[in-house]
């Protein structure tokens, strides 16, 4: 299709950012934050193969995933210029847009606690102007017109996601152009050089809440299996500990808003976000397990299975934007193998020992796809296996009809808990630079 | 919200023409201007930075003086009365060359002479420097051979079907040029580079040459060898206009590649194939760079250089040029570079021009009858710009008085007696020329000067009325304070050439007399009236050999050493020598300080990429963070220049203060260091 759009030129970007002061002079981004950014390719010039540039700021996708994941609603679309326009005021600060835009677009201000991103320098372009980044391009390599969209480009630094990105690229066989050079004078060694490493966006440090509380999720709904057919009633204390541990859940997953008095905002965008679908069943779920506890009528606690389920769907679902590193449907860390394996451990061990196996070997597929191995990985990893999957397994195998020792259980969780570390190592957004 | 035409008047090849968005009194935009031919798409990230530069909250904007350590606001009255007070106790006990004036290239501009004659007439005398930090090895060099400095006009580069970038790094340092290369390139034209560094510019670059620095003409000489031997030389355009073809020719024999490869560290098939290109392509346009020309033996080099040009026959053609410094929009200028750098053969008495730019430090340490007792510093910072800071320093500090007029805190700044608050580019009208492309601009007046600033027009007047001077006399001399006497001056140096303000107003004029293309009419101004390949001033003037050689440039090949690696410190897109860091959005995108090496001299070293290092020679040491990449030539590293020391990384530490060969240049790149690990 036809449309208004960036239009970018490899052969003459030489990275010098004139792009980035343009567009900071008319938008008075909060520095150090600014909404454009250049890449560089073959950072570290080895030699005989080109290096390219590519400067991107928003590219306004006809299929934006930032406005189609945002669960508050935080984003629209001009009908007129057909930005893709971010509103502060609405924005709860999730992060989740900066997750799902393949073009890192999205940018999380840490003082306003929002995000912030290109508007496209809307008030120029609904005037019949061009952006202001294009206006400033010193050797033409930036500009804005008609071009055609494509559902993704096959064009150095874009990732091959299909949001219909507003942009044109030319000129990339500037990387073709092989250089005559003297590479011995480089210093090139092909054997000690060292691959280029990029600092991962999703940091599991950073993603503490998210780890927890879908772990947490998880748990709990295997956690509610076992209260099937209460019979005489369950001990007052495990109802208050299964209250409390939701409602820590709750708690826990608006830690990393930017604006957590804004949590309710997401679960306006049931209708396209997986996010604010996620937040509903999660609420739903513990608004009728918790009145099955309290009534112990078995209605509420069938009631509570689908959504208990949705629930987890939607929490797997959340991370449908994100790149991961292994290639597998299902994931040992997936909350709903989870939920049933601690429900089988719980409630049914021949079940169980099947889950476990399953769980070990795709732990174990997933760890063959990592990139780089350590010695505190591995280290991890045999916690993880002999810890957290063996002894429950030896336990639930040896004492069948015994009651569920605490350590048992706690082994488990610690089990989990690694998994689900590692499983935030393993995704990352996508990012132009992993593709230049 | 209003609009106004205007010009860059930093010490930039590309003197962009910008179009300044101004709101109640304050810059909010910076367009471009289409109506440049040279700058069609408007100014660099420097440029659009003047919207943050002009309303900084780090501006000067008032006078300062130091009191106990610290600067205190004191009012004009206060600020020029100490001055005065100071400078008339100089002149009676020590006389009036006691104070140093010195100036440098922060602002262009015609107002600028003002200054000069403040010291000449009004205070009746002065010491100043000699010589300059740039281009005068070249621009001699140049002359010595050609007669004059000037090329065709930039967007005839486009014509050029081989383009050689030697030395110059135009994506950073004329990014402008990109426009006109990259036409020539996707029209078919070759791009071959020479340059240590394998720079953005080299990105479409077909043949990239590393050679070590300073070794280029050995490169040239080879290269002209394998022209000859090969006959691919233009022999009507050498008999014509060529004086001293035949001794060259019998000179370059002995210049074979293989040793020029010894020399440069560059293969000997790679010369070879630089030869096939000039001989073989054309027009070629050969665009030397200023970096390769501030060593010991940089004047030379570039007369090696130009000598491909030459005996090519790519000279004064369309897409044909020696692209050095085109002076041709100089035209207000009584007596052009590089001869205005030169002392004067006979002392006036009255203007001492004894200390060379290149040994500012030294030079200002050693002068006697009398001493140096003041220092006066406008448009300039040598504490971070000149070679051997330590040695400045040394000197600086050796004074009683120092005055600096400055827009911001600098290394220079911060070790004066009086800061003066200085006008910014916006603040007061004026006419600046370029070097590269062929216009005259009016780099306009848009706005009042911030708070207490004043221009230096202004404050020489004031501080000349402190000093019991009347307005009538004063008038004579100097421009008296308003807008209207600056405009009535420029009106009068316009006229001259049947050109007024109002014309300038409206955009960028054509220098008068512009010759598009360079020596298109084949006249050259040496004294044979030919282009002297041989030339007897050389000899004269500078006691070089008549003929363009290769000399090794001092301390960088003395072998044993305990400073095994070549310390490069090109300039970079992010400032203009000490500008602009200063600001946020530049420092953003800068970041911090690196020292760039080579992942094998790292490896030697055990430094990995992101340790702190620590570079060093006998000068003195800085500390930053390795930078390892494949960029740099292995035996070389480099910290741009620029830097604040309060920055983190003043590279002129490490440099020494010496003079080219020619034109009184600063070879401050004959520097050497070692690099050793201080903390992973």
């Amino acid at each position: 299709m036809t449309e208004k759009g960036f239009i970018f030129d490899y052969s003459k970007c030489v990275a010098c950012h004139a792009c980035i002061v343009a567009c900071h002079n008319h938008n008075q981004t909060q520095l150090p934050l600014v909404w454009r950014q250049v890449f560089k390719g073959n950072p570290t010039k080895i030699p005989l193969k080109g290096f390219i540039n590519l400067s991107l700021a928003c590219n306004h996708c006809i299929e934006a995933p930032c406005l189609s994941n945002c669960p508050a609603m935080a984003y629209c679309k001009d009908s007129f210029t057909g930005a893709i326009l971010h509103n502060a005021a609405s924005c709860i600060g999730c992060k989740y847009c900066t997750w799902a835009c393949p073009f890192d677009a999205p940018k999380f201000n840490p003082n306003r606690g929002v995000v912030e991103k290109c508007n496209l320098c809307n008030d120029i372009v609904a005037k019949g102007g061009i952006p202001t980044c294009t206006n400033a391009c010193p050797t033409g390599a930036l500009s804005f017109g008609t071009i055609e969209v494509e559902p993704s480009l096959v064009s150095p630094g874009f990732p091959p996601v299909q949001t219909y990105p507003r942009i044109e690229t030319k000129g990339s066989e500037a990387v073709e152009e092989n250089t005559v050079m003297d590479v011995d004078a480089t210093g090139f060694n092909p054997l000690s050089s060292e691959p280029e490493t990029h600092q991962p966006k999703i940091n599991v440090q950073a993603e503490l809440p998210l780890v927890l509380f879908t772990l947490m999720a998880a748990l709990l709904s295997g956690w509610f299996v076992k209260f099937y057919g209460i019979g005489d009633g369950l001990p007052r204390t495990t109802k208050v500990a299964f209250t409390v541990t939701l409602s820590l859940a709750g708690i826990i997953s608006t830690l990393h808003l930017g604006k957590p008095l804004r949590a309710y905002r997401s679960m306006l965008h049931v209708k396209s976000s997986w996010l604010s679908r996620e937040i509903i069943f999660f609420s739903i779920f513990s608004l009728v397990s918790i009145t099955y506890l309290f009534t112990e009528n078995i209605a509420f606690f069938w009631l509570t299975v689908p959504f208990a389920i949705a629930m987890l769907v939607s929490i797997e679902m959340v991370y449908h934007v994100v790149q991961k590193n292994f290639n597998l449907k299902i994931h040992s860390s997936n909350t709903l193998l989870t939920a049933a394996a601690f429900a089988a451990l719980l409630v049914n061990p021949k079940v169980f020992i099947a889950l476990v196996l399953v769980k070990a070997l795709l732990y174990m597929v997933r760890l063959a796809y990592s990139s780089s191995y350590s010695g505190k990985m591995f280290l991890l990893a045999l916690v993880r296996v002999m810890l957290g999957l063996l002894f429950p397994l030896s336990f639930v195998l040896l004492h069948q009809h015994q009651e569920l020792p605490l350590d048992v259980i706690a082994a488990f969780i610690v089990g989990e808990i690694i998994d689900r570390v590692k499983f935030y190592g393993d995704i990352d957004t996508f990012n132009p630079k992993k593709y230049l | 919200m209003k609009e106004f035409i205007t010009a860059c008047p930093r010490n930039c090849y590309s003197t962009c023409s910008l179009v300044v968005q101004v709101d109640n009194g304050k810059v909010i935009g910076v367009k471009p201007l289409p109506l440049n031919k040279a700058t069609p798409f408007g100014g660099c990230l420097k440029g659009l930075s003047y919207v943050e530069r002009a309303n900084s909250p780090d501006r000067i904007l008032y006078p300062l003086r130091r009191h106990k350590g610290k600067f205190e606001r004191v009012s004009w009255d206060i600020a020029l009365e100490e001055i005065a007070n100071k400078l008339q106790d100089i002149k009676r006990e020590f006389g009036q060359q006691a104070v140093l004036f010195y100036a440098a290239s922060g602002m262009a501009g015609l107002l600028n002479d003002f200054s000069g004659k403040f010291w000449r007439y009004v205070y009746g005398g002065a010491t100043t420097v000699y010589g300059n930090l740039c281009w005068p090895a070249g621009l001699e060099a140049t002359r010595l051979t050609l007669g004059e400095n000037k090329h065709n006009v930039p967007w005839d580069l486009e014509n050029a079907k081989l383009v050689v970038l030697w030395g110059k790094n135009p994506a950073e340092s004329n990014i402008h040029e990109m426009i006109p290369l990259n036409t020539a390139i996707d029209n078919g034209a070759s791009l071959v580079v020479i340059d240590p560094r394998r720079t953005p510019s080299s990105q479409r670059a077909h043949l990239l040459i590393q050679p070590l620095p300073s070794t280029d003409a050995a490169i040239a000489l080879a290269v002209a060898n394998i022209l000859i031997q090969e006959g691919w030389i233009d022999r009507d355009f050498i008999k014509s206009y060529v004086l001293g073809f035949e001794r060259f020719v019998e000179h370059v024999k002995p210049f074979t590649p293989s040793w020029a490869s010894s020399i440069s560290g560059v293969p000997v098939s790679l010369i070879e194939k630089l030869a096939w290109y000039i001989g073989n392509v054309k027009p070629m346009t050969l665009v030397p760079g200023y970096g390769m020309q501030r060593y010991t033996n940089g004047g030379q080099t570039v007369r090696a250089l130009l000598a491909l040009s030459v005996i090519s026959g790519n000279i004064g053609k369309p897409g044909a040029c020696w692209h050095y410094a085109n002076l041709q929009s100089y035209v207000f200028d009584d007596v052009l570079e590089p001869l205005c750098y030169y002392p004067p053969k006979q002392p006036d008495g009255i203007i001492r021009r004894s200390i060379s730019t290149a040994r500012l430090g030294e030079d200002m340490l050693a002068a006697r009858e009398p001493e140096l007792k003041m220092i006066w510093v406008e448009r300039g910072n040598p504490l971070t710009q000149n070679p051997n800071t330590e040695k400045v320093l040394q000197a600086f500090r050796k004074l009683d008085f120092r005055v600096v007029v400055e827009q911001f805190m600098t290394d220079t700044a911060l070790e004066a007696d009086i800061i003066l608050p200085a006008k910014n580019m916006f603040e007061q009208s004026d006419i600046i020329g370029s070097y590269w492309n062929p216009y005259i601009q009016l780099k306009q007046k848009v706005v009042e000067p911030a708070s207490e600033v004043k221009p230096e027009t202004e404050i020489y007047w004031l501080l000349a009325k402190k000093m019991g001077f009347n307005d009538e006399w004063l008038a004579s001399i100097l421009l008296p304070p308003g807008d209207e006497h600056v405009d009535a001056y420029l009106e009068s140096r316009l006229n001259l050439f049947n050109l007024n303000l109002n014309q300038l107003r409206q955009g960028p004029v054509i220098a008068p007399g512009l010759q598009e293309i360079a020596f298109s009419d084949f006249k050259f101004s040496t004294p044979s009236g030919k282009i002297e390949l041989y030339s007897e001033q050389v000899k004269e003037l500078w006691g070089e050999e008549p003929l363009p050689v290769y000399k090794p440039a001092v301390e960088l090949f003395e072998n044993p050493t305990p400073f095994p690696l070549i310390l490069m410190s090109p300039n970079t897109k992010n400032r203009i020598h000490s500008q602009f860091n200063n600001l946020k959005i530049i420092s953003l995108i800068s970041g911090e300080p690196v020292l760039q090496m080579n992942p094998s001299d790292a490896t030697e070293r055990g430094i990995k990429n992101g340790n702190l290092v620590e570079v060093f020679n006998y000068r003195g040491a800085v500390r930053v963070k390795a930078n390892l990449t494949h960029e740099v030539r292995k035996g070389c590293v480099v910290i741009p220049n620029g830097w604040w020391r309060t920055q983190g990384a003043p590279v002129n530490v490490l440099s020494e203060g010496r003079e080219t060969d020619m034109g009184h240049g600063s070879a401050f790149h004959n520097n050497r260091v070692e690099v050793k690990l201080i903390k992973r």
